[in-house]
């Protein structure tokens, strides 16, 4: 899904991979949305849950480099590779009631559904759903030839979002609802922003668990499927680990100007796998966007 | 074409008697003369609502009259910067505020002659805090 929306130029592949594989499989960062996403609220220096009726929409244009450690993303793929490509920077979000969807580009997340059912002076606590793992098939990218199908999922929990001062704390615990691989992920992010001057600084880090489930059904090869290419592996459940400094700043009432260097760690049992090449990812971003 | 002509004439006159009426009305009222303020730039713009906004701002004033004049933050009694003698000048002041602020051009004897409005937006809103409560839709 995430290959897809990369394909038809929704969204940067180079952030489309990074959140989906690096930031989604690898970090386990892809999570739910947060009472505000909390890429998006870190990036605003915001202090507390913001959950009025109504939203807002950016659009913009960046460009990103990145490397990826998954076969496939995108194809042709090498390990270490760099790709840099031009992307459609979207950030948007709209409430009503307890309900809601976000979606920013440039967010460790994917677009999030959710349920906002409480909120109290210094926190709120949301039911979400979102993707959290992209199609992995031949008809996405050829590099996957001679592998079964693995189905993109939805999974869906409860994420807790508190706020101390300059500093966001955001936790979630999702379980697959698409009968797609059963398995369950758990986050916990950490997130501090600045203020130097009009620029507003931010530093995210964060760990993410995934299942055995999870971690089997997209990068474990079974002995049906198995080939010189791509040979029989099983992978367990492992943790994945982000960090991420960004700059934001207003060129003006309407155009907004972000960038931001990530940096995904995975753990070494996830390089069983024949279709993880490295340990780790990186992504670089810069994007101005238009606030309507 | 005599009627034309004074035409022009009148045309030409009525600006030197319409600024000699003013001058008078300025000096049996006792109006401080004037003088402008201007902010290069005029405007701060901050991430979200309530962040203090910092800008350079150059404030250059200039006045009719010749005299001892400062800039002042409305409100605040201590001066920005002030001037001895002189029909104009120029500064850069360090704004940070968090909202608008009014400033003034005062003369010696603490008029105010001429004002300027530095004012601060910015992109988001602040977030509004709700009171602690569940809901469900």
């Amino acid at each position: 899904m995430w290959i897809k929306r990369l394909r038809t130029g929704l969204l940067p592949a180079c952030l489309v991979h990074t959140g989906i594989l690096l930031c989604g499989l690898l970090m386990g960062i892809g999570l739910p949305s947060y009472a505000g996403d909390l890429s998006t609220e870190v990036r605003k220096g915001t202090s507390g849950p913001d959950n009025r009726n109504g939203g807002y929409f950016e659009v913009g244009a960046g460009i990103a480099t990145s490397t990826n450690p998954i076969v496939g993303i995108p194809e042709g793929n090498e390990k270490g590779e760099v790709h840099t490509e031009v992307f459609l920077d979207i950030n948007a979000r709209y409430q009503y009631g307890c309900l809601f969807g976000e979606l920013f580009s440039q967010s460790l997340e994917q677009f999030t559904l959710g349920c906002n059912f409480y909120n109290g002076e210094n926190w709120s606590l949301d039911w979400v759903g979102l993707t959290q793992h992209d199609e992995m098939s031949e008809e996405v990218s050829d590099d996957y030839r001679g592998l079964k199908r693995r189905r993109d999922d939805f999974m869906s929990g409860p994420r807790a979002t508190a706020y101390f001062g300059n500093y966001i704390v955001q936790l979630h615990a999702l379980t697959d609802i698409s009968d797609t691989h059963h398995g369950e992920l758990y986050s916990l992010r950490l997130a501090r922003h600045w203020q130097y001057r009009n620029w507003t600084l931010h530093g995210i880090v964060g760990a993410t668990y995934r299942s055995q489930q999870i971690m089997d059904y997209y990068f474990s090869i079974d002995e049906s499927e198995a080939s010189e290419k791509y040979p029989q592996s099983e992978v367990p459940a492992g943790m994945a680990y982000v960090v991420e400094l960004g700059v934001t700043y207003p060129l003006s009432e309407k155009w907004v100007f972000r960038s931001f260097i990530r940096r995904m760690d995975l753990e070494s049992s996830a390089m069983r796998s024949p279709l993880i090449m490295d340990n780790h990812g990186e992504a670089i971003a810069t994007s101005v966007s238009y606030v309507f | 074409m005599s009627r034309l002509i004074q035409g022009i004439r009148i045309a030409l006159l009525l600006p030197i008697a319409t600024s000699v009426f003013a001058a008078d009305e300025a000096a049996t009222s006792a109006v401080p003369e004037p003088a402008s303020l201007l902010l290069t730039p005029s405007r701060c713009v901050a991430l979200h609502q309530g962040q203090v906004c910092y800008q350079r701002v150059q404030i250059s004033w200039s006045s009719f009259a010749a005299g001892n004049y400062c800039v002042y933050q409305e409100a605040t009694p201590q001066p920005l910067h002030c001037w001895q003698e002189q029909t104009q000048g120029t500064f850069v002041y360090e704004f940070a505020s968090d909202s608008s602020l009014l400033l003034q051009l005062k003369n010696a004897q603490q008029q105010v002659v001429a004002e300027s409005t530095m004012e601060v937006a910015w992109v988001y809103k602040a977030n509004t805090r709700r009171k602690t409560h569940w809901r469900l839709f």
